[in-house]
């Protein structure tokens, strides 16, 4: 048993050494030597293009935190509070709600990181580092990309929201009716 | 003079400079909220919202400042006008978010950026 544990011991430095030399030589053929040309030269206009998405998103970041934030702050909490108020059974709306703010801490915190990660590919210098920057792009894109995946997520849960909203009315018509004479 | 050295003896540092003493606490003080709260600021992510920086000079204009929802009331009768209410407000503000394609596109590719040589580009990649 112990022998087998030294085996494996010794073999898995090596196993995780190759797997990293690997990679290594697989994002070295990715990026031909022209291509690295390409990314010196234009280095400039890239982060000119880089710098200008960094605002836009930011903007885009905070005009749609904000709208969320309201829906969910100023509509969904107030709906919720009134049912309860009003002695209705509110339970699926607040699971709804609480799951739509969990996807807004995602998205706040997938900003984060996103924004963390193209600030990084604009500070690096991509005359001297082209390979580098190129990855740095890389990983920033699929954070982009992870962005607008939690945006569906949010819209998704908007809509299931107002499914709740109509299933609260079906379940409390007789009340509602009664409150509304 | 054998008085006042004896005095001297019993009086601690602080107590003979605390003026001085006074001044550098506060200034520790400051320095140490300075930096918790540059911390908090930089932690909690609002360094990255904070459109007030000079990278966001082109963009700071255009933040949305409208608030444009109306209050709806946490409390009265949920009748059917309140919930018609709700309904209306809330497919109002669904419907604006959804019209725009937020993060959408793909302006980080390497073809949108020109990271591409011609020839690859031309063959997608």
């Amino acid at each position: 048993m112990s022998k087998k544990i030294v085996i494996f011991g010794l073999l898995a430095p090596i196993i995780c050494g190759g797997i990293v030399i690997w990679a290594v030589n697989v994002r070295a053929e990715e990026l031909s030597s022209q291509q690295l040309e390409q990314i010196k030269g234009s280095c400039i206009t890239i982060k000119a293009t880089l710098k200008q998405i960094h605002s836009s998103d930011a903007l885009l970041r905070v005009n749609t935190g904000q709208i969320y934030e309201s829906i969910s702050t100023k509509l969904m909490e107030r709906f919720d509070e009134r049912a309860d108020y009003n002695n209705m059974d509110e339970d699926a709306l607040v699971a709804s709600a609480n799951n739509f703010d969990l996807l807004l801490d995602n998205f706040r915190s997938d900003y984060v990181t996103y924004e963390q990660q193209l600030s990084l590919a604009i500070n690096i210098d991509c005359t001297t580092q082209p390979a580098a920057f190129y990855d740095a792009v890389a990983q920033a894109r699929t954070n982009r990309e992870k962005m607008h995946s939690d945006v569906a997520a949010l819209n998704q849960a908007l809509d299931q929201y107002n499914q709740v909203v109509a299933q609260f009315e079906i379940d409390n018509q007789k009340r509602i009716e009664e409150l509304s004479q | 003079m054998t008085d006042n050295n004896q005095d001297l003896k019993v009086v601690p540092f602080y107590a003979r400079h605390l003026f001085g003493v006074m001044v550098a606490a506060s200034i520790t003080i400051a320095v140490a909220l300075v930096f918790i709260s540059m911390g908090l600021y930089y932690s909690s992510g609002a360094s990255q919202l904070d459109l007030s920086s000079p990278s966001y000079v082109d963009v700071r204009n255009q933040v949305d400042n409208s608030d444009d929802f109306s209050e709806y009331s946490n409390t009265g009768k949920m009748n059917a006008s309140a919930v018609s209410n709700f309904k209306s407000l809330f497919n109002q503000k669904v419907e604006k978010i959804k019209s725009v394609d937020i993060f959408g596109g793909d302006p980080l590719s390497p073809e949108s950026l020109g990271m591409v040589v011609a020839a690859e580009a031309t063959t997608g990649e």
